[in-house]
């Protein structure tokens, strides 16, 4: 009889469960599926199940791994306890115990009533995304599924059988001893090889000098280690699996490990909520004030490398001009770039000012803090913060490697980019949130590293080494503040942004327009200074130190500069005036006047033109003339006019006006006004990128309508037996297994052709598989293959 | 955390605003850890530094305490990296103790193993090490006490020092403390002398006990706050025999004088150590320059500081302390040391050698906090400016660099200027101050006023500075001589012509001339003459900086403005 298929299963679903699996796997529905063999084809697919997998969390995945291993089993002993592909879900419970509960397998006593029910509903829920399918005898794994696990489910190792290995493997821990006292081990290398076989249970490869040391010997001697061959990393020595059956064996029958549904309680220690508070206030101020400035130092832009990035040394030159460290600068140049403030001018491959800073410069602090988070939120740039470690090798099967490890350090260097970044983040502040509710002030750098290894252990594997930077840039966001999450970062976490920027608005001051004048020549600002205050009083001063205060002091060449912008003394002493607590003290206007007198002694201007004569009354006439006020004529000595013109233009309108000029003989004909008007960059409204929603696509409830109405309405398919995914399950099963198929494929031309092989492997679309009759190997497409029996 | 008075930067500096309600004990609890450095009109700046925060451990108070009072004043939040800072800094000293072990004598013992290890594989320290008793502990040779405190805070380990002190030879000195009543308080065999009734002040008395506390340390007080009196308390409170380290005769003469006069000692029982006469006895005054004479290689004065069993040493000017001295003290780790300075900032940048060698600071006053309780005199500062002719101008732009100084603040324009300022004040006491003899030379004919150089001989300069003060002269003209630790007491205006190179010290020296309490309470004058748009405006005006942030009034005049009036 012809086991039912995934097909079959999914096209008897009610509306309702089809809805629960498009909302837990939403890949299955986009796009649209055409009919039930379809939906089933995609939910087998390797990237489908793999997303399947990455969501879920450690305990989902210790049952699906519990009842991959228990289906394997079940597979070696035909007449025993598993016999069959299917797994009882009592089994399931009393596998999935640590072994030292009394529930053996054989003692006849169940597991206990509370351990079966919260198994019932893990595997119910994998059930519903389609990660196992029910059967009249019970639960099976499909085998895209069990593929999609790996090698070595809940860490056993692959069958001896598999590995080739033509032992006989004791069935309980005092058999491995006995085999163990066998070879006459004992004392220390006993304990030692004990140890060896309790490590082998939470990773059941092991590399094996050359030459094996006497513990390695004396498991490769009994069987209890494989050899695999040599190892492929490069190092010393050979690799060699621990079997299952040992592993089995050694772990008294059971997974070794129970299942608990509730993920594990934050760690006890906690943050004070005024310390965290502080601090992420305080970070808030350094994080705007720092992006102001950098903003400010950045006014000639920076070039970028031929390879991408921002070269060292104008990375230093900026760090110097905006007074920090070159870390601190190029992180926060990748989130100036990511809030869209700093943007690159794609005709001189500089980095440059957004038209959109005066507007942001201007704009209330939360809301330049508001642009600075969403534009973090939804930056698609791997962290910049801390060395990120290359360790992140424990990539999923499907994931191409991610170049972190090398990843240039070059700031903006397009390299770094990282599409699932955005996701990354929000995952981050998911787990902060979820440990934060549970224990409020939790320190997040531990507790979240654990919530998310065991949210999600396979994804974790592949982002734990994001966690901790991402962690320290929320911590420069004021989202993290002493290592405690924050009422904004909450806010933030929960995605409702704009309330986190009105909680942040409420604690920030309003700016201050008025400083403290002082006797030392100095202006304090005891606070955050409105930016046109502060920006006119960095024209008269210096700015000194670093903080929420602002030091400015007042020196000649400051005062010199302010002068040179086109203020006059009197304007200087009315602005200090205006925006100053105090009267000014006699040091400083003093100061003042006396630069003001001793600036200006030679003077610099521009004119486009100049006209001379020694006819002042001429002169007086063409300087009166209402027609001649365009030329924007200026007199600057009785004989002497300069124009705001050039020589062409004065010439004409001079003409014009009824004057003839001559060109003077030194003045060659020279025009110096400039053709065009100066391009002026683009006045930007307040308009700030919005921040991408970096939260996974799930279908609306029309469009989950439309996509059942539509497999509903769609032709069942007939039942054959020969489709694609029955085949591939059958390649698969037989691969495990090593056993002959009968397979029939078609060539280039149409031509069907049988032929007997044992599959060895089947992934990537392909199935490499040994012709016996020849003695080779040989690789099909899949999908060239019209059907697969087992003989 | 609303609204503070203090606003704590990442710079580490803290700003106090003045003006707030809660200024005065936002201070007090910041002046324990921070030292002040501008404390101009409206908002002060203090700055948290590695020595101060140790400074503060030294004086008992704790992390916690430090960043209580940072985070209760401040008016933002503070930024975390500072709190973790402070916290790691102040964890650091005390970590290694030198204690005194009944068997194996100097040791010095940790609780924490690692930074043991890592002061004993140091290069610079690994050889005043001795056996290792056992894991917490290490004998540390004798005569290295003194440089390992060095090189341990060099290391960023300061080692807190509990081996204690030798008690010297004992010697009962008392005060002759006079209430105003006429009750004589420590009736001594010298009350009789002493007829004015006086005791020691609040703060003098707080002084001496937290430096008895500590055991060795540094008293700051700003000049005129009465640092002698604080040397004469501990000097009470030690009663031992003891070695008074000053920077000139002068100086020496009048801690004599004021010795005399404070306590119970006589003529008989002070004696002098100076270039000319060589009295060691009980309390003995030694100038730094005769102990720091080199013969063929050799300090032939250092026998008196080493020969003798000294229960207290007093090194007056702490910041002024040449490096032989230095040297030598840290041979002396065993002795009570007390140092008394106006400043602990030293223009050489020696603060930790101080910190190490003397020890920690003891007691701080905020100088506008005494000058607040009318000890010291108010002073105002005035600088007028006069206008170079323009021949002086061309001459001064032409002028070799080494030269320009000279030219432009030895010019005669200042004489008229100077000559209306002292009219300005008649009945008071002047002094003007000068760097060059001729200038000098001619201002005392112009002004009719002696003139007291480096030439002049201790015994003229002693009757002139007497004549002074009886207010028999009322202008004396005085070069650089008059700088250092001399005492005028009813001079109330300064009026300086030039100066070298306006050092910080210079300064403060200059203007402690004229903080001297005054009957009347009138505010004291210091007027600087500078030549305008030379090198003498320049160095004004890090003058003017230095005075407006000590809090002094600073106010720029043209020379025209003071005719004019």
């Amino acid at each position: 009889m012809r086991a039912a298929t995934l097909t079959d299963h999914l096209s008897g679903w009610p509306d309702h469960r089809l809805e629960r699996l498009f909302s837990l796997r939403p890949d299955l529905c986009h796009p649209p599926v055409p009919d039930f063999a379809a939906l089933a084809a995609r939910a087998s697919t390797q990237m489908s199940v793999l997303r399947a997998l990455d969501g879920l969390d450690c305990a989902h995945l210790d049952v699906l791994e519990g009842m991959a291993v228990l289906a394997v089993l079940g597979q070696l002993s035909p007449t025993g306890p598993d016999a069959g592909p299917t797994v009882s879900l009592s089994r399931l419970a009393s596998f999935l115990t640590d072994g030292t509960a009394p529930s053996l397998p054989g003692t006849g006593r169940g597991p206990d009533e509370a351990h079966l029910a919260a198994v019932g509903a893990l595997v119910h829920d994998l059930a519903e995304a389609a990660l196992v399918v029910e059967h009249a005898t019970g639960w099976q794994v499909p085998v895209p599924v069990a593929a999609a696990l790996g090698p070595h489910p809940l860490s056993f190792g692959r069958t001896a059988a598999a590995l080739g290995s033509e032992f006989v493997l004791p069935a309980d821990r005092e058999g491995v001893l006995s085999l163990l006292g066998g070879e006459a081990v004992q004392g220390e290398l006993l304990a030692r090889a004990t140890a060896a076989l309790d490590a082998l249970q939470s990773s059941p490869v092991a590399r094996v000098p050359e030459p094996p040391g006497p513990v390695h010997e004396v498991l490769l001697r009994t069987g209890l280690l494989v050899p695999l061959g040599a190892d492929r990393s490069g190092s010393e020595g050979t690799l060699a699996e621990h079997p299952l059956e040992a592993g089995l064996a050694w772990r008294h029958g059971t997974a070794g490990r129970t299942v608990h549904p509730e993920p594990p309680a934050p760690s006890g220690r906690a943050v004070s909520p005024a310390l965290s508070r502080n601090a992420a206030l305080a970070a808030v101020g350094d994080l705007l004030r720092g992006a102001a400035g950098l903003l400010e130092a950045l006014g000639g832009g920076l070039p970028t490398l031929r390879s991408g990035g921002v070269g060292v040394r104008d990375l230093k030159r900026l760090a110097d001009a905006a007074g920090g460290t070159p870390e601190d600068v190029s992180w926060l140049l990748e989130l100036l770039a990511s809030a869209g403030l700093v943007v690159l001018d794609p005709d001189t491959s500089t980095w440059v000012r957004a038209a959109t800073v005066p507007a942001w410069r201007r704009s209330e602090r939360q809301v330049q803090w508001e642009a600075l988070v969403a534009g973090w939120l939804s930056s698609g740039r791997s962290p910049m913060l801390g060395p990120v470690p290359p360790g992140t090798s424990c990539l999923g099967p499907a994931t191409p490697p991610t170049a972190v490890g090398t990843a240039s350090r070059r700031a903006l260097a397009p390299d770094r980019n990282r599409p699932d970044a955005p996701r990354l983040r929000v995952a981050v502040l998911e787990a902060a949130l979820e440990v934060s509710d549970e224990q409020p002030g939790t320190r997040l750098d531990e507790s979240v590293p654990d919530r998310q290894r065991w949210r999600g252990p396979r994804q974790h594997a592949r982002s734990a080494a994001f966690t901790l930077p991402l962690l320290a840039e929320a911590d420069r966001l004021g989202l993290v503040g002493a290592g405690a999450l924050t009422a904004a970062g909450a806010l933030v976490a929960a995605g409702r942004l704009d309330e986190a920027a009105a909680a942040v608005g409420t604690a920030l001051p309003a700016p201050l327009t008025r400083v403290r004048l002082q006797g030392d020549l100095t202006a304090v600002a005891p606070g955050y200074l409105d930016p046109d205050v502060s920006g006119q009083l960095a024209t008269m001063a210096e700015v000194e130190g670093d903080g929420a205060a602002r030091v400015y002091r007042f020196s000649d060449a400051s005062l010199h500069r302010a002068l040179e912008a086109g203020s006059t003394a009197e304007e200087l002493e009315a602005f200090l005036e205006d925006h100053s607590e105090d009267t000014i003290p006699q040091s400083l206007r003093y100061l003042i006047r006396d630069v003001a007198r001793r600036h200006g002694t030679l003077s610099v201007g521009a004119a486009g033109a100049w006209l001379r004569s020694d006819d002042e009354e001429l002169l007086d006439v063409i300087v009166a003339d209402p027609a001649l006020a365009a030329a924007r004529l200026e007199r600057l000595a009785p004989t002497v006019v300069v124009a705001g013109v050039g020589p062409a233009d004065l010439h004409r309108m001079l003409a014009d006006a009824g004057h003839r000029a001559a060109y003077a003989r030194n003045g060659a004909l020279h025009d110096a006004s400039p053709s065009g008007s100066p391009p002026r960059a683009h006045a930007g409204g307040g308009t700030f990128p919005e921040p991408v929603r970096a939260v996974r696509w799930s279908p609306s409830e029309e469009e989950l309508a439309a996509q059942i109405a539509r497999l509903r309405s769609a032709p069942q398919p007939a039942p054959s037996g020969a489709g694609t995914e029955e085949a591939v399950a059958v390649l698969h099963q037989a691969a495990r297994q090593r056993t002959e198929v009968d397979l029939v494929t078609v060539d280039q031309r149409g031509q069907r052709q049988s032929r007997r092989v044992v599959p060895l492997a089947v992934a990537g679309g392909r199935v490499r598989c040994l012709v016996p009759d020849r003695e080779a190997e040989t690789v099909v497409p899949l999908h060239r293959i019209v059907s697969a029996t087992t003989v | 955390m609303a609204d503070g008075p203090l606003i704590v930067q990442s710079d580490k500096s803290v700003l106090l605003e003045v003006d707030h309600p809660q200024a005065t004990e936002a201070r007090h609890a910041l002046a324990s850890f921070a030292e002040l450095e501008r404390a101009p009109e409206h908002v002060h700046t203090y700055r948290i530094t590695n020595l101060g925060l140790w400074n503060a451990r030294a004086a008992g108070v704790d992390a916690e305490r430090v960043l209580d009072v940072l985070l209760t004043y401040s008016r933002y939040p503070v930024p975390h990296a500072l709190l973790l800072d402070i916290d790691g800094t102040m964890s650091r000293y005390g970590r290694l103790r030198l204690e005194n072990d009944p068997v194996h004598g100097l040791v010095m013992r940790t609780d924490d193993y690692p930074v043991l290890e890592e002061v004993l594989h140091a290069k610079k320290t690994a050889e005043m090490f001795g056996p290792r008793i056992n894991g917490e502990t290490v004998v540390v040779h004798t005569a290295s006490r003194g440089q390992l405190k060095q090189q341990l805070l060099k290391l960023g380990w300061p080692a807190e020092d509990l081996a204690g002190y030798v008690d010297g030879t004992p010697y009962p000195i008392g005060l002759t403390e006079v209430p105003e009543t006429g009750e004589v308080l420590d009736a001594g065999p010298a009350g009789a002398q002493s007829v004015e009734p006086w005791r020691l002040r609040p703060y003098q008395r707080l002084a001496v006990e937290n430096f008895w506390a500590g055991g060795s340390g540094v008293v700051v007080l700003p000049c005129g706050a009465g640092k002698t009196l604080v040397g004469a308390g501990a000097m009470a409170t030690a009663s031992a025999t003891t070695l008074i380290l000053v920077t000139n005769t002068v100086s020496a003469r009048q801690w004599k004088a004021e010795l005399l006069k404070r306590t119970t000692l006589t003529e008989a029982e002070i004696g002098e150590y100076s270039g000319s006469v060589k009295e060691v006895r009980p309390v003995t005054i030694a100038t730094y320059q005769v102990l720091t004479l080199k013969r063929g290689g050799l300090y032939p004065h250092l026998e008196l500081v080493n020969g003798h069993d000294w229960g207290l040493i007093i090194y007056d000017e702490v910041h002024l302390l040449p490096a032989p001295i230095f040297r030598m003290t840290a041979d002396l780790q065993a002795r009570r040391r007390l140092g008394l300075t106006a400043t602990l900032v030293r223009e050489d940048g020696r603060e930790s050698e101080v910190f190490s060698l003397i020890g920690p600071k003891r007691y701080d006053a905020p100088w506008k906090d005494i000058e607040a309780q009318g000890y010291i005199a108010p002073a105002e500062c005035v600088e007028v400016r006069v206008e170079l002719p323009r021949d002086e101008r061309v001459a001064y732009a032409m002028a070799e660099d080494a030269d320009k100084y000279r030219l432009c603040s030895s010019s005669d324009v200042k004489l008229p200027v100077v000559r209306s300022l002292v009219a300005r004040h008649p009945g008071e006491q002047v002094l003007v101050i000068g760097q060059y003899l001729d200038q000098l030379a001619e201002l005392g004919e112009l002004l009719e006023a002696p003139v007291l150089t480096g030439a002049t001989s201790v015994a003229e300069r002693q009757r002139l500075f007497g004549e002074f003060r009886e207010g028999r002269i009322e202008v004396l003209v005085v070069s650089k001589v008059a700088n250092f630790s001399i005492d005028l007491p009813e001079a109330s205006v300064a009026i300086q012509v030039s100066g070298s190179y306006g050092s910080r010290q210079e300064e403060a020296q200059r203007l402690g001339r004229l903080l001297r309490p005054k009957g009347d309470g009138k505010s004291a004058h210091f007027y600087t003459v500078v030549s305008r748009d030379t090198l003498d405006q320049d160095y004004a005006q890090r003058r003017q900086r230095f005075l407006a942030e000590q809090g002094y009034a600073y106010t720029i005049l043209d020379a025209g403005d003071l005719t004019a009036r």
